[in-house]
């Protein structure tokens, strides 16, 4: 279900990001779980196509320009999402996670790097506007994402295998409208 | 000291709590609300002294918030703890008179510089 929801985001997208997108995408995470947490993330190598059976939650957050919206995705497995809920709220390691909370942390990671993001864009003379994120809960079923989108993506992890992959669009127009469709 | 802080995010109103900790804050009494509304009964039966507020929220943002503020003439020392960052949005906080910007993420350190001109 996650799977066909970001396929289904990604819909109509070009082919291609500009350059330096996806990297500025990839270090607005990376600088915000530094900063925030102090987790080191570094992207994984050859990590851009393939391993991403087990990635089935996350959170989607839109910047929306006059010329249309960028979305930006994270998605992680359930025992990265954990980790990553327990970091933020200073939880001990075996402490229970609360979905609530688990989405909580995920959308206000993507919500802090969006800022981060933003501001990156905006040294570029890029305008945008950051919309609320979005939970995204792909339930226990494998999360399968197709060639395309991995093309859009990147993986992070810290040395003790905390993964998340981020994945960012560029569409004419509001995907963020479908987003919160 | 009473402080409010207003975020939809629980896990951010924690970080919040912990950094003014870590910055050297301390002996104040916390009160919390998720958005703009909520905040706006807050500051009426609570009276806070300083209130640190997000921007984006869902059912009155931060921005919505300090304007209500404004029209009720409440003093209280306000700051955004936001994700916006640049220098266009700085320049609507300070116009509807916000007292200061904190960006997310941010460090202890970075809280201890920007607070510590209203808190002791």
């Amino acid at each position: 279900m996650l799977a066909s929801m970001i396929e289904g985001l990604a819909l109509d997208v070009p082919q291609e990001l500009p350059a330096d997108a996806l990297d500025h995408a990839v270090g607005a995470v990376i600088e915000t779980c530094d900063v925030q947490i102090g987790w080191k993330l570094a992207p994984v190598d050859g990590a851009a196509s393939g391993d991403a059976a087990s990635s089935y939650r996350g959170s989607a957050i839109s910047l929306t320009s006059e010329d249309g919206t960028w979305l930006l995705v994270a998605l992680c497995d359930p025992r990265s999402s954990r980790r990553l809920t327990r970091a933020l709220f200073a939880m001990d390691e075996d402490d229970d996670v609360m979905i609530e909370d688990l989405a909580d942390a995920l959308n206000e990671v993507m919500n802090v790097a969006a800022g981060v993001f933003k501001s990156r864009r905006d040294e570029r003379g890029e305008r945008l506007s950051i919309g609320l994120p979005t939970y995204l809960d792909g339930d226990e079923t494998v999360c399968r994402l197709s060639e395309r989108i991995v093309r859009r993506s990147r993986i992070i992890a810290t040395e003790d295998d905390v993964r998340l992959r981020i994945i960012a669009f560029w569409q004419e127009g509001s995907a963020g409208d479908r987003l919160h469709a | 000291m009473k402080i409010l802080i207003v975020d939809d995010s629980r896990a951010m109103r924690r970080i919040i709590q912990r950094t003014l900790l870590q910055a050297g804050f301390s002996g104040f009494n916390i009160v919390e609300a998720e958005n703009g509304a909520e905040a706006l009964d807050i500051v009426e039966s609570e009276r806070p002294d300083l209130i640190l507020s997000d921007w984006h929220m869902p059912v009155m943002s931060g921005l919505e918030f300090k304007q209500a503020l404004n029209e009720v003439g409440n003093e209280a020392t306000f700051g955004f703890i936001t994700s916006e960052n640049t220098q266009e949005m700085r320049d609507v906080a300070a116009g509807a008179g916000a007292d200061f910007l904190l960006a997310k993420p941010f460090t202890p350190n970075d809280m201890a510089q920007v607070l510590g001109m209203f808190v002791s």
